[in-house]
C-alpha cells in the first residue's frame, strides 16, 4: 500500500518549548453513569429494562428514578415514555442508548406537568409499535 | 483566578477520584516584580496573591527516597496482580507514623495505576460496565462490616448503597467491584478499627474475605498498624502464628527524613531543592530553603507533612509582611502543628 507523504508540522500551533508536556487521557465517558451496565434488550418496554435494572442493584424502580434524579411524584406511578423523553441524560447515565429513547415509547402529545403523572392504580403501559402491550409491563414501582 | 483556585473533589467517590486522577495541572503563572507589585490595583493584588496562596500551598509531590522505597514495594506485590482469580494475591500496608505522607503515597500509586490501566483498556469492560480500576476508601472511627460496605458502595455510586441488610451489601460490592474490573482498593485511615473489638475483628475478617474473593490488591494505610495488631487480627501469644493477614500482608514502612549522615542529609537538601524552586515569592532565591536546612529539620522533624504546613505558613507570612522571601526569622516564628512544636522543644 504506497504512503503519503507526511504533512509538514504546523509550527504555529506547536507548544512552546518551556510548555508542560500533553499527558495522554482517555475521554468521552461519563463518570456518573451507573456503574453496571444493564443493556435494553430489543423490543423490551421501558418497564421491563428498568424492573431488570432496579433488580440487578437490589432496589426498587423507584429508588432508581430517584436515583437518577428523575423523582417520581410521591402518589403516583410515573409514566416512563415521558420520563424518558424529559430526562433522556439521566435514563442515558442508566444505560439506555440514546438513539433508543425517542423512537420507542414517544408521547403522542406534548406533555403537560399533569400527563407526567397516572393514578396510583393505573399500571405502566408502554405499547409498542403495533399497539400491543408488552407481556413484561411493570405493575408497581 | 478561578483556574488558579483549590481543587474541591472527594476522593471517596469515583466522580472525585476521576477528578483527581484527570486532573490538569494549575496553570502556572509569572511572578511579579515588587515594583510590578505597587503598580497594581488593590483588587488585583489581593487576587494575585490569593493565586499565590493557592499555588504555594499544592507543591508537586517529589519524587523522595520515601516515595522510590513504597513503589518498590507496591511494585512488587502488584505482581500478584497478574495471577489468575483462582490464587490469592497479597496485599500492601503503608503502616507509618503521622505526617510522613502515607496517603501521598497510595494515592498517587493509584493514581497512576489507574492512568495506565486506561491508556490500556479503555473506560468501559468488555461488557459495558464503567471501569474504574481504582477505589479509595477511607475508613471512620468505630467503622462497622455494614458501615464498609456501604462506603465501598457510595464509591460506585451505587444506588443501595444507604439500603440494603449487611450480606445484600456485601453481595453488591463483590458484584460492583467484579464488575468494574476494579484491580486496586486503597482503604485509608486503617488504624480506625480497633482489631481486639468485635467490630474490628469483624471488619478485619470482611477485608480477608473480600481479598480471598475478589481479585483485587488492597493498599492499607494506616498509623500504628502492627501496634493495634492488624497483623496479628488481634490475636494474642502462640495464636498469633494463625492470623492470616501476617502472611498475606506485606508492610512498607515510611521513615522520617534523617540528617544525622551525609546521605540523609543530602536527602533532605535535595527535597529542599526542589521545593524552593516551586514557590512564587517576588524576593525567593535559590537557597532560601536549603539555607535554613538544619532549622526547618528540627522544626519538622523531617517529616514531609510538618514540612509542608511550616513552609505554607511561611509563604503566606513573606506575603503578608511583605518580605517575599523565606528566611530564619520567618521560618522560627511561624506556627508549626502541635507535634512538631512539641518534638522541636524537647
Amino acid at each position: 500500500m504506497p504512503h503519503s507523504k507526511p504533512a509538514s508540522p504546523d509550527l504555529h500551533s506547536a507548544p512552546a518549548p518551556d510548555a508542560p508536556p500533553l499527558r495522554e487521557i482517555v475521554g468521552g465517558y461519563d463518570i456518573d453513569r451507573l456503574p453496571i451496565h444493564v443493556p435494553r434488550f430489543q423490543d423490551e418496554s421501558l418497564e421491563g429494562w428498568l424492573r431488570r435494572l432496579s433488580r440487578r442493584y437490589q432496589v426498587t424502580p423507584r429508588d432508581v428514578l430517584t436515583h437518577l434524579g428523575v423523582a417520581p411524584h410521591p402518589q403516583a406511578l410515573p409514566k416512563l415514555e415521558i420520563l424518558t423523553a424529559h430526562h433522556p441524560e439521566a435514563f442515558i447515565q442508566a444505560g439506555l442508548e440514546p438513539e433508543t429513547l425517542p423512537s420507542r415509547c414517544s408521547p403522542s402529545e406534548p406533555p403537560s406537568p399533569r400527563s407526567m403523572r397516572t393514578s396510583p392504580w393505573e399500571s405502566w403501559d408502554c405499547r409498542g409499535p403495533g399497539g400491543a402491550a408488552p407481556h413484561d409491563s411493570a405493575h408497581a414501582v | 483566578m478561578a483556574a488558579n483556585d483549590t481543587h474541591r473533589y472527594q476522593l471517596s467517590r469515583k466522580a472525585g477520584w476521576d477528578a483527581f486522577v484527570n486532573g490538569s495541572p494549575r496553570p502556572d503563572f509569572a511572578v511579579l516584580t515588587l515594583e510590578e507589585m505597587a503598580g497594581l490595583p488593590d483588587a488585583e493584588l489581593e487576587d494575585y496573591n490569593a493565586a499565590r496562596d493557592v499555588w504555594n500551598t499544592n507543591p508537586p509531590t517529589v519524587r523522595t527516597q520515601q516515595l522510590d522505597a513504597a513503589y518498590r514495594i507496591i511494585g512488587e506485590v502488584m505482581a500478584s496482580n497478574h495471577r489468575d482469580s483462582d490464587k490469592l494475591r497479597g496485599s500492601v500496608v503503608i503502616d507509618a507514623e503521622p505526617s510522613l505522607g502515607k496517603t501521598t503515597i497510595a494515592t498517587r500509586y493509584a493514581q497512576w495505576f489507574h492512568r495506565t490501566t486506561y491508556r490500556r483498556y479503555g473506560p468501559t469492560t468488555a461488557d459495558g460496565h464503567q471501569r474504574l480500576p481504582v477505589a479509595f476508601i477511607p475508613l471512620t472511627a468505630g467503622i462497622t462490616l455494614k458501615g464498609l460496605n456501604q462506603k465501598l458502595l457510595e464509591f460506585y455510586q451505587h444506588p443501595a448503597a444507604r439500603r440494603g441488610s449487611r450480606t445484600e451489601l456485601t453481595s453488591l460490592a463483590i458484584d460492583c467491584v467484579t464488575s468494574c474490573e476494579t484491580r486496586l482498593i486503597v482503604i485509608d485511615d486503617l488504624h480506625f478499627i480497633d482489631f481486639a473489638h468485635r467490630n474490628g475483628t469483624e471488619v478485619s475478617n470482611h477485608l480477608k474475605g473480600l481479598a480471598n474473593e475478589l481479585p483485587v490488591t488492597f493498599i492499607y494505610v494506616g498509623v500504628g498498624l502492627r501496634e493495634k495488631q492488624f497483623f496479628d487480627e488481634g490475636m494474642l501469644g502462640e495464636a498469633t502464628s494463625y492470623a492470616q493477614t501476617s502472611r498475606r500482608a506485606t508492610r512498607c514502612p515510611v521513615v522520617p527524613f534523617r540528617i544525622d549522615n551525609d546521605a540523609g542529609m543530602r536527602a533532605w537538601v535535595m527535597l529542599l531543592t526542589t521545593l524552593e524552586r516551586h514557590y512564587k515569592l517576588a524576593a525567593a532565591r535559590p537557597g532560601m530553603l536549603t539555607d535554613h536546612a538544619r532549622l526547618l529539620h528540627t522544626r519538622t522533624q523531617g517529616r514531609i507533612g510538618s514540612l509542608a504546613n511550616i513552609l505554607d505558613r511561611a509563604c503566606y507570612r513573606a506575603i503578608l509582611d511583605g518580605v517575599e522571601c523565606i528566611n530564619a526569622d520567618l521560618l522560627s516564628a511561624v506556627s508549626v502543628d502541635n507535634a512538631a512544636l512539641q518534638a522541636s522543644v524537647a
